[in-house]
């Protein structure tokens, strides 16, 4: 059985790979337009993205301490998106200001349909009572909303709150804790109460200073960091690779019905080939050439970038997560070939569906444009193609650094397509594989 | 090849209908049997069923109704056991052309389960067989029609199958090309093999066959060897007169002559059947002349399978 099924697909792939047609559209073509489209918007690292539109709906109203202080940590919040007029340079609050396009708002459930409808990449909404809680133990949320359509813009505005949280959590562990061991420590030591009170007083004072005068750092976002560069190549590369592999699985799964024309498949299933046996060959072929075909396009767009002033890689540094999602994103376009094959009748006719369903595909998956700035109501359409999981993957791969968990989401929706267009090409095929 | 009188295949009511009760009726409850070692052929124009019925035997259709025992197995219950036992050369070119004869006999000799050394010498004594040793490597895109005809044939016996199925394996081919596949047929049935032939060429099932069956619109309307088949036509010989432009009415003419069993026209040619063509023969072309009409050739055949299919259907096999 084996030799039988490796004997099909390396059929397959050996024709393919000797057609100088086919290797021309599978090589040439996206590493070129890949390389054209990156000359015309430019491979400057340096280059910066558009400023991420942000709104802040600040309903802290603070909370007395202990000391008579006035307390608002939804101000510091407030403070990292939309930073003072003379705010230094070199904080902070500054560098947050050149990524971000900050307004504050008094209306956060304008700010939330305006987020609906994409004018917002977020809205960060801290409530009322925020300091009150948080300063007295309980728990306390800020809430984030985002526009899930867009690719980068949220991601950065949840990193920025993740860490801004993290650092107002450190504050508070120290104000609650300390005062607290303090008070307790004294009345072991029998001092006076006046001392006791004095000693916390000063505790957390030092906290709050840490927390004015501490600048939250951005290192897990890192956007003005070398290898954090994005650039069109960065997103191109993947997305006409995916795009030109999607047409090569398609044409080799239309070579079923090539065979069926030729009589070729007839012959083979005159031999003792069970017909199972001759899918899941021709789907073997046809996967590995994909995955091939991966592989050598992320070679080449690497050299490519590199001839032209690239420092660094297109691609980014995670071996295992492209591994990955070169299996999974060749799985579903290999499934998805079959379905168009499955549903043809004729080789010139899979042809006409493959064109204008790869191409529709493409172009809502973000193949040629990013699909950031999608109405809302549409946003749910680009995440029915497997090129938007793909070009997702990659991109936050080779963008965002990203780490393997990171990514989980596009390894499984691309597998769970995989297998279910794999299931509706079978079932087809069965239905018309009496000759 | 001597025949043996065990059938190796034994057809029982094959029937198939495409898309019933509307769909066409290509195959109507056929049952006969093909003895082992004999060259069974069936013969019938195109569109008979003889293609319909082949692709039954080996698996290809599943008949409506009916089954057939190939080499002892059922095609229906064990289609993989059957196909183990055949060689199938279709009518159309079933191999790849940018692939080489040899990758091509390769490809396939896997798919019939040979390997290793098996294979390779398999390989070579098919490419010596077919004549094609020395062009072993060129693609096939590169190879003459009748070549193309070899590889096609050679891959049906790579796995020296007790049973061979070639249909219309001569069709599009030069006369040289044919005259090599109708050796290659004798020699392979000398060897032992059992061969169902398909052709709607009288001549040659009548050079290669053992016996015939006759096949018309999905039933064998006549089923035996040469001899019991000529014995049923009787000793009625066929005149084939070549002349254009044949008015259809001038058709019924010829057929009043007396001593004419039946008269028809195909293409450009007149064909009588007669009891003694010799006799007719001075009245037809008489009749021929005074009609204006242009008479190019006259041939009068002994005789034969074309003259029963006339016989029995009222048809030319090229019909």
């Amino acid at each position: 059985m084996l030799t039988k099924l490796l004997a099909i697909a390396w059929k397959d792939i050996y024709v393919t790979f000797r057609d100088r047609n086919a290797l021309l559209y599978m090589f040439a073509m996206p590493v070129a337009l890949s390389a054209i489209i990156g000359l015309a918007f430019g491979t400057d690292p340096d280059v910066s993205i558009d400023p991420i539109p942000v709104a802040v709906a600040n309903q802290d109203a603070g909370t007395a301490l202990p000391g008579g202080e006035q307390w608002n940590l939804g101000q510091i919040y407030e403070s990292v998106f939309i930073p003072a007029e003379a705010a230094d340079p070199g904080n902070t609050a500054a560098q947050v200001d050149e990524l971000t396009d900050a307004e504050r708002t008094d209306d956060p459930a304008q700010a939330r349909d305006q987020v609906n409808d994409g004018d917002l990449a977020a809205l960060i909404q801290i409530p009322a009572d925020f300091t009150e809680q948080a300063f007295q133990g309980n728990s306390a949320a800020v809430s984030v909303y985002w526009d899930s359509g867009r690719s980068i813009g949220p991601s950065v505005v949840l990193s920025i709150v993740n860490s801004v949280t993290y650092g107002a959590n450190t504050v508070l562990l120290a104000q609650q804790v300390g005062p607290a061991y303090l008070t307790q420590l004294g009345t072991e030591l029998d001092q006076d109460q006046s001392a006791i009170t004095q000693a916390t007083g000063r505790v957390m004072d030092a906290a709050m200073s840490v927390a004015q005068d501490t600048p939250i750092r951005l290192e897990q976002v890192n956007l003005q960091g070398e290898t954090r560069a994005g650039d069109a190549l960065q997103y191109f590369a993947p997305s006409m690779a995916i795009l030109f592999m999607t047409f090569t699985m398609a044409a080799g799964a239309t070579t079923i019905l090539d065979e069926q024309n030729g009589w070729t498949l007839q012959r083979i299933i005159t031999t003792p080939t069970p017909r199972w046996l001759f899918m899941a060959g021709k789907l073997l072929g046809t996967y590995v050439t994909g995955v091939v075909q991966m592989i050598i396009l992320v070679g080449l767009t690497s050299l490519v970038a590199a001839l032209m002033g690239r420092e660094t890689s297109v691609w980014g540094d995670n071996i295992a997560g492209i591994a990955l999602l070169i299996l999974a994103v060749s799985f579903a376009a290999t499934s998805l070939g079959l379905v168009i094959a499955a549903l043809s009748q004729t080789p010139s006719q899979a042809s006409t569906y493959s064109t204008v369903a790869l191409f529709l595909l493409g172009m809502l998956g973000g193949s040629f444009i990013p699909i950031e700035n999608l109405p809302a109501a549409l946003d749910w359409l680009p995440k029915i193609t497997l090129n938007y999981w793909g070009i997702q993957g990659f991109f936050d791969l080779s963008y965002e650094n990203a780490a393997l968990s990171a990514i989980s989401t596009n390894l499984v929706v691309l597998a769970v397509m995989g297998v279910v267009l794999f299931m509706i090409s079978t079932w087809r095929f069965n239905r018309r594989l009496e000759i | 090849m001597p025949t043996s009188a065990a059938p190796i295949i034994e057809i029982t009511n094959l029937k198939k209908h495409f898309n019933p009760p509307d769909g066409p009726l290509a195959v109507n409850k056929i049952s006969m049997a093909i003895m082992a070692g004999e060259i069974f052929s069936l013969l019938g124009p195109n569109g008979a069923g003889k293609t319909t019925t082949i692709n039954m035997m080996c698996g290809l259709l599943t008949p409506t109704e009916g089954d057939v025992i190939i080499a002892g197995h059922s095609v229906i219950k064990e289609p993989l056991a059957v196909k183990r036992a055949l060689g199938v050369v279709p009518q159309e070119l079933a191999i790849y052309p940018t692939l080489s004869a040899r990758q091509n006999l390769v490809f396939f000799g896997k798919l019939y389960g040979l390997g290793g050394s098996e294979l390779n010498k398999r390989v070579d004594e098919v490419l010596e067989f077919t004549g094609l040793t020395e062009r072993a490597k060129d693609p096939i895109e590169e190879y003459s029609g009748g070549m193309k005809r070899r590889v096609n044939i050679g891959i049906g016996l790579l796995h020296r199958p007790q049973i061979v199925f070639l249909d219309e394996p001569t069709v599009a081919i030069d006369p040289q090309s044919r005259r090599n596949i109708l050796d290659a047929v004798k020699e392979l049935n000398a060897q032992g093999t059992t061969i169902l032939y398909t052709t709607h060429y009288m001549e040659e099932a009548q050079e290669l066959s053992d016996r015939v069956g006759i096949i018309d619109h999905g039933s064998i309307i006549a089923l035996g060897t040469q001899d019991e088949l000529m014995q049923q036509v009787g000793e009625q010989d066929t005149l084939v007169f070549c002349v254009p432009d044949v008015p259809d009415e001038f058709i019924d003419t010829l057929g009043a002559i007396q001593g004419v069993n039946k008269a028809l026209h195909v293409d450009d040619e007149i064909r009588l059947l007669a009891k003694d063509g010799r006799t007719v023969l001075p009245d037809a072309i008489r009749l021929i002349n005074e009609a204006g009409l242009s008479l190019q050739s006259v041939e009068v055949h002994e005789p034969t399978l074309e003259a029963l299919f006339l016989h029995l259907t009222g048809r030319a096999l090229r019909d």
